[in-house]
């Protein structure tokens, strides 16, 4: 590994560390949050990010709501034999020490009905609810992610 | 072991393995496509008759001139549309400045009750403005999806009028003649889909 490799994954480290450093040692952490930037007019947009249960017990993310939506679901999007198809899903098991990510083409968050349009950098903030009965204010970054021409 | 006995393992495995690769390769196909799947011979498309995002009206005859990359989708779709959308565009993108080479892409709302001229235009210049956005009647739009073999399914509303729609997510390819040449599957890859394109045109553009 160079030099400037190890020198860009501890800042990226350390960056991680300020951005979920209020976490309870043994609770959920959540990283990576973020909001696909979507075309104006978009009823739909889709919420991602990354769920690590550091604690001992099974957890699992029951809701989400935000005031910046009408209404937020857990969505899966399946591919079986060349189709694709979102399905809500009730809950999201988060397994004690392991990871469970909310990723472009598979688990997400979608978000329905935005009170604005929102925009590349804008933040917004979603409550998740889990079923040990904590909540959590979470701050998603809107990020547009087209591949520059 | 002594000098000369090593450099002669050294020649003899050398010769070996010149022969064994030229056993190997000598009947070797040019390389493979990476992303495409090309169908035996083109096939005709099936005639439509719809509108653009635009509200002109325009059917088959308009994907003809140069290779299209077809996507039926529709904007209430907010995370593999978009995905495939942001590909398409930056494939067509690796091709700017090409003419006529220069691949067109088309999406085609699945959900033209939702998706009208006005919301599919909004929609689909945030990708790129030269996307061709075809919608239309319901019953025109099933008809054309259903000749292209697409799958598609129209879900419940929920209370508040809600719906998915189930759908193919293969690319579908179109030559310059307007005839369907083959399909991308996904994983839809920028670099890999831009190379197989780039070698198709190059060889039928």
């Amino acid at each position: 590994m160079s030099a400037a490799l190890r020198a860009a994954l501890t800042a990226v480290a350390a960056l991680q560390l300020v951005a979920c450093a209020p976490v309870p040692e043994d609770g959920v952490v959540i990283e990576e949050a973020w909001i696909r930037e979507a075309p104006p007019g978009a009823r739909a947009l889709a919420g991602y990010m990354q769920l690590r249960n550091q604690g001992g017990d099974p957890v699992a993310l029951l809701f989400a709501n935000s005031d910046t939506f009408d209404r937020i679901e857990l969505h899966q999007t399946l591919h079986d034999d060349g189709r694709m198809r979102m399905v809500e899903v009730d809950h999201v098991p988060l397994p004690p020490g392991q990871t469970v990510a909310f990723a472009p083409g598979g688990l997400h968050l979608m978000l329905f009905a935005p009170s604005e349009t929102l925009r590349d950098g804008e933040e917004v903030m979603i409550e998740l609810t889990f079923s040990d009965g904590t909540a959590r204010d979470l701050r998603f970054e809107v990020r547009d992610v087209r591949e520059r021409r | 072991m002594n000098m000369p006995r090593a450099h002669l393992l050294i020649v003899v495995a050398a010769l070996l393995a010149a022969v064994i690769g030229f056993l190997v390769f000598r009947d070797a196909p040019p390389p493979a496509h990476q992303a495409v799947t090309l169908l035996p011979e083109p096939r005709p498309l099936p005639a439509f008759a719809l509108v653009d995002q635009h509200g002109a009206p325009i059917d088959e005859q308009a994907l003809t001139g140069r290779w299209h990359l077809v996507f039926f989708g529709f904007t209430h779709c907010p995370d593999i549309c978009p995905m495939t959308l942001q590909t398409l565009a930056a494939v067509r993108g690796r091709f700017d400045g090409e003419g006529s080479r220069q691949p067109g892409v088309v999406f085609v709302s699945i959900d033209p009750a939702r998706d009208g001229p006005e919301m599919l235009g909004d929609y689909l210049a945030y990708y790129d403005p030269d996307i061709i956005g075809i919608t239309g009647a319901e019953d025109a739009v099933a008809e054309f999806a259903r000749a292209m073999g697409v799958a598609v399914v129209m879900g419940e509303a929920d209370a508040q009028g809600h719906y998915n729609v189930d759908h193919t997510t293969a690319v579908f390819l179109l030559d310059p003649k307007g005839r369907l040449a083959g399909l991308f599957r996904i994983p839809h890859r920028v670099d890999a889909m831009a190379q197989d394109l780039g070698r198709l045109i190059g060889s039928r553009g």
